[in-house]
């Protein structure tokens, strides 16, 4: 799977989760970029990125994901 | 390097020197001043101060049931005894001591006479007013800061008190200036002339005018001995002992009020026979000296000017003889 | 050893000086020393308490380390050979010993910290109720600082189970971690990898006179927090809290407001102070406080205030047990039943009940507090969430613009009204006073009320006190909105010239002589935090 396929599944679901057909995440966004994703929404979205990919979020990686390349990066290793 | 740490040093030194003097400039502004009549500290002591050395025969010592009792005035003009009321509102026993030797800086009296009020009266129940009422207006002086540290019990209280009081009194600020007629908590203001009160109160004697009815019934009180603080006996002792050795002749006594017992009075005098001081207490005599429950009390604890006339002209009558028998 | 004394600072100073004197690499064992002194200082038997507990995190820490080493080992050997699952079930095999060597250690810590905190209380409650003879723990003093080290150890445990933090090698500097002296009695919670390294460093960054300029000004503007508005304020809180039955209407408000703005410059006073004197050392500790009273909602409110304390739960409650695999099927049966967001939503509600019980419970065992500070809160944001598409609605229709600063300034009074009244629960001595204390507010509002809580009691003055009181709100009001806006007064007055400098320091030093509430007529209070 490319970055760019990641990335276009990955906005499928940022909009859903937070509820705004017109999101687009790249490589630096960050919670504070994005209305809504404070700490409540962000297990929510973990949850459904990783069913979306079919991996699983570390607790580690929970708290320390620092922005969505972080993410991508991570599916991009574990998603053959 | 160096020059700059110099600066940094001499910008410190400026800073602490500002500060210095901006203490001790507003310092005085938060230093309570009593001209009020129900607390007439400042103006007692300022007046003392005024007078001429060695020229009081008669001191009396104690709390406000005594100037508020023994009429000066009369005294010089009727009796022709030269005497002082040199006192502060609530003065403990226990500061007594240290008013004495204040006064002995100057005067020489023949006579000392204490009044025995607050002889029960513990050094942890004086309260900061009472503490500001009896040290405030009194000069800095090595007794006082010994003073100040017997009754507060610590070196640093005693310190502060006597050399930085706007760290005692800094919360005056919510008062300063503001004088109200109900509570003398608030009676004080800052005298910039304090000559302009020196005849208020003449020979220290403050006149009360008001007439309150009491049930005076001495007789009848409890006989329930009273224990006498370690403090108030420490201060007694060391009365007695200023006054042997200046050869004074030393008087204790009690006046006259609703609140008091036999039970109070049969423990001086237990306390005062063991040392062999002499005691009157007044109240014994209230008959001879006609003492009117519903004329001579302006409330439970003091006589007004009507009681302090019997009361002082039968003091007249007993201080001849020890005036002349030293 | 209290803060606002003339010892803690020489104490300061003392430790400061030597620290300067030895090399970086030593330095670390002036602050371990200075932490010893600094806990001795309150109390000596509970030091060994949080030593008995910084040795057991210490011994943890390494065991994970151990499992994780192991498994490394195991996979540069198996990698070629071992598939995908096997990699799996070795590398879960590993993580099962690592969690359980967390959660023993997290039970004995915890249990410690329930047996000092809650224990007694729930045993005399238990033998009120069921008249048992239970052991209620009287003997049992509150170690000091115990709610904020052991979590603080806690974390750096889990931090190492999630590959965050390596495991420190040797205890003392663990020690030093969960006891540093500037963090020990009311936080704020720090974490290993921000802490750690800036106490035990090898070499440190030399600090201008600026730096310390900055960090000067912000111990004293800390102290005048406390001692000028704090415990001025506290005088009139602790009277209508205390005497709750004397006071009646705009009284009770009074007292209510006073709480509140005691309760704001006490925490944030101290912080002033804890990171101003760290900045001395040149150590950066966290804040906890960002102009919360500006809050447009309670979730923000609860960003801006005590941050360090909810971030920590955050990462090591709330994010657990939503990621925990009970409440991911939770998850999934709701799913099925009542559609997707459902299945977010609720496991998410949850889970914030159970975090703010938590908050509510580390506050301490007093029902009060789980509610005040607890289950009230989480009240506030649950609703919050469930009806704002109504008050989406409600805005459009009345056009309010959430730009408008009209608006801002309405959100912030209500989230500030929220607080006050969840203080009042939390400030109370139980929840039957707080509700008195409630009913009283909404009597006969009366002036003379506000005019009895100043009686001989209290203070004099009571005309020039409530002057007094209005400065010091607008100060702080004045001083959090520049902050807002990005303006530091503290960089502002320190790039001034001398003059104008040495009147600012003046100006605070006659603040604290003359406002400050020490001397015979205060009773000495210790900062609101410590006592959790």
């Amino acid at each position: 799977m490319s970055r760019e396929e990641i990335y276009e599944r990955l906005n499928e679901v940022f909009r859903d989760v937070f509820g705004e057909d017109d999101i687009t995440v790249n490589d630096e966004t960050t919670a504070a970029d994005i209305d809504g994703w404070d700490s409540l929404r962000h297990i929510s979205l973990l949850a459904a990125v990783e069913d979306e990919f079919d991996i699983e979020f570390s607790m580690g990686q929970t708290v320390k994901m620092k922005n969505v390349g972080e993410m991508v990066d991570y599916i991009e290793e574990e998603a053959e | 390097m160096k020059k700059k740490t110099r600066r940094v040093f001499i910008k410190a030194l400026i800073a602490i020197i500002a500060f210095v003097l901006i203490f001790f400039i507003i310092q005085p502004f938060f230093v309570p001043k009593f001209v009020d009549h129900d607390a007439v500290s400042t103006v007692t002591v300022n007046a003392f101060r005024q007078l001429e050395s060695n020229s009081v025969d008669v001191l009396f010592f104690g709390s406000s049931q005594m100037f508020c009792t023994v009429n000066t005035v009369l005294l010089d003009e009727k009796y022709n005894i030269d005497a002082y009321d040199f006192g502060a509102s609530r003065q403990a026993l226990s500061i007594t001591p240290y008013y004495l030797a204040e006064a002995l800086k100057t005067q020489s009296p023949k006579v000392v006479a204490v009044e025995m009020a607050s002889v029960f009266q513990t050094n942890e129940e004086l309260t900061p007013m009472e503490i500001a009422w009896n040290y405030a207006p009194m000069p800095l002086s090595k007794e006082k800061v010994l003073s100040l540290e017997q009754i507060l019990g610590s070196k640093w209280d005693a310190y502060q008190h006597a050399f930085l009081p706007l760290l005692v009194y800094h919360d005056r600020w919510r008062v300063l200036g503001q004088q109200s007629d109900y509570d003398c908590r608030y009676d004080f203001e800052y005298i910039f002339h304090p000559d302009k009160y020196l005849n208020l109160y003449p020979g220290g004697y403050v006149t009360v005018d008001a007439v309150v009815e009491q049930s005076y019934d001495f007789e009848n009180s409890s006989v329930e001995l009273k224990d006498i603080p370690a403090e108030s006996i420490e201060a007694i002792d060391r009365i007695a002992e200023q006054c042997r050795a200046r050869n004074i002749r030393l008087l204790f006594f009690k006046v006259p009020v609703s609140l008091w017992t036999r039970g109070e009075s049969e423990s001086i005098k237990r306390l005062m026979d063991a040392r062999g001081l002499d005691f009157i207490d007044l109240n014994d005599v209230s008959r001879e000296l006609e003492i009117d429950e519903n004329q001579d009390f302006s409330d439970i604890r003091h006589l007004n000017k009507y009681g302090a006339r019997k009361v002082t002209e039968y003091l007249a009558r007993i201080l001849p003889e020890y005036l002349s028998g030293s | 050893m209290r803060i606002t004394s003339l010892a803690f600072l020489g104490f300061v100073l003392i430790t400061l000086i030597v620290y300067k004197a030895v090399p970086a690499k030593k330095q670390w064992w002036v602050l371990l020393a200075a932490s010893v002194v600094f806990y001795l200082s309150f109390s000596i038997g509970d030091i060994f308490v949080m030593i008995g507990t910084a040795l057991l995190v210490y011994f943890a820490a390494l065991g994970v380390q151990k499992q994780k080493d192991a498994y490394a080992i195991w996979l540069k050997e198996n990698k070629a050979t071992a598939d995908k699952a096997t990699k799996k079930e070795t590398k879960s095999l590993f993580q099962k010993k690592q969690k359980l060597i967390v959660a023993g250690t997290s039970a004995v810590t915890i249990g410690i910290l329930f047996l000092c905190k809650y224990y007694g209380p729930l045993a005399s409650g238990v033998n009120g109720l069921f008249n048992t003879k239970l052991w209620t723990a009287e003997n049992l003093l509150l170690p000091l600082g115990i709610s904020y080290y052991s979590f603080q150890l806690l974390g750096y445990l889990v931090d190492v189970h999630r590959d965050i933090a390596a495991a420190e090698k040797n205890p003392l500097k663990v020690l030093l971690f969960g006891g540093f002296f500037l963090s020990i009695m009311q936080g704020p919670f720090n974490r290993w990898n921000d802490l750690a390294p800036q106490l035990c460093a090898e070499e440190r960054k030399r600090l201008t006179f600026q730096d310390n300029r900055s960090a000067v000004l912000r111990i004293v503007g800390g102290y005048v927090k406390k001692l000028c508005i704090a415990d001025q304020f506290a005088i009139i809180s602790n009277e209508v809290f205390t005497n709750y039955t004397k006071y009646k209407g705009i009284g009770v408000a009074l007292g209510i407001v006073c709480f509140a703005v005691q309760l704001y410059a006490d925490f944030s006073g101290y912080m002033d102070i804890i990171v101003g004197i760290g900045q001395l050392f040149g150590i950066k500790m966290p804040e906890n406080f960002r102009q919360p009273f500006f809050s447009r909602n309670m979730s923000e409110f609860w960003q801006r205030w005590h941050i360090t304390l909810g971030l920590w739960l955050k990462d090591y409650v709330f994010y657990p047990i939503l990621k925990s695999n009970l409440f991911k099927n939770l998850g999934k049966a709701i799913a099925g039943k009542f559609g997707k967001e459902a299945s977010r939503r609720i496991p998410t509600y949850l889970g914030m009940l159970i975090l703010w019980t938590t908050i509510g419970l580390w506050h301490g065992a007093g029902m009060h507090y789980v509610f005040g500070v607890g289950i009230l809160q989480f009240l506030y944001i649950f609703l919050g969430e469930i009806f704002e598409p109504l008050f989406v609605r409600i805005k459009k229709l009345l056009r309010i613009n959430d730009n408008k600063l009209y608006w801002h300034i309405f959100q912030s009074l209500r989230c500030t009204a929220l607080m006050m009244f969840a203080w009042v629960f939390f400030n109370a001595s139980s929840i039957r006073v707080a509700l008195q204390i409630l009913k009283n507010l909404l009597r006969r509002p009366l002036l003379r009320h506000l005019l009895a809580v100043f009686s001989d009691q209290t203070v004099d003055g009571p005309v020039r006190t409530l002057i007094y009181f209005a400065l010091c709100i607008a100060l702080l009001i004045a001083v959090d909105l520049l902050h807002e806006k990005g303006f530091s007064v503290r960089e502002y007055i320190c790039k001034k010239p001398y003059p104008v400098r040495l009147a600012f320091y003046l100006l605070l030093a006659f603040a604290l002589v003359i406002f400050g509430a020490y001397g015979r007529q205060f009773i000495l209070k210790d900062f609101i935090y410590m006592d959790f």
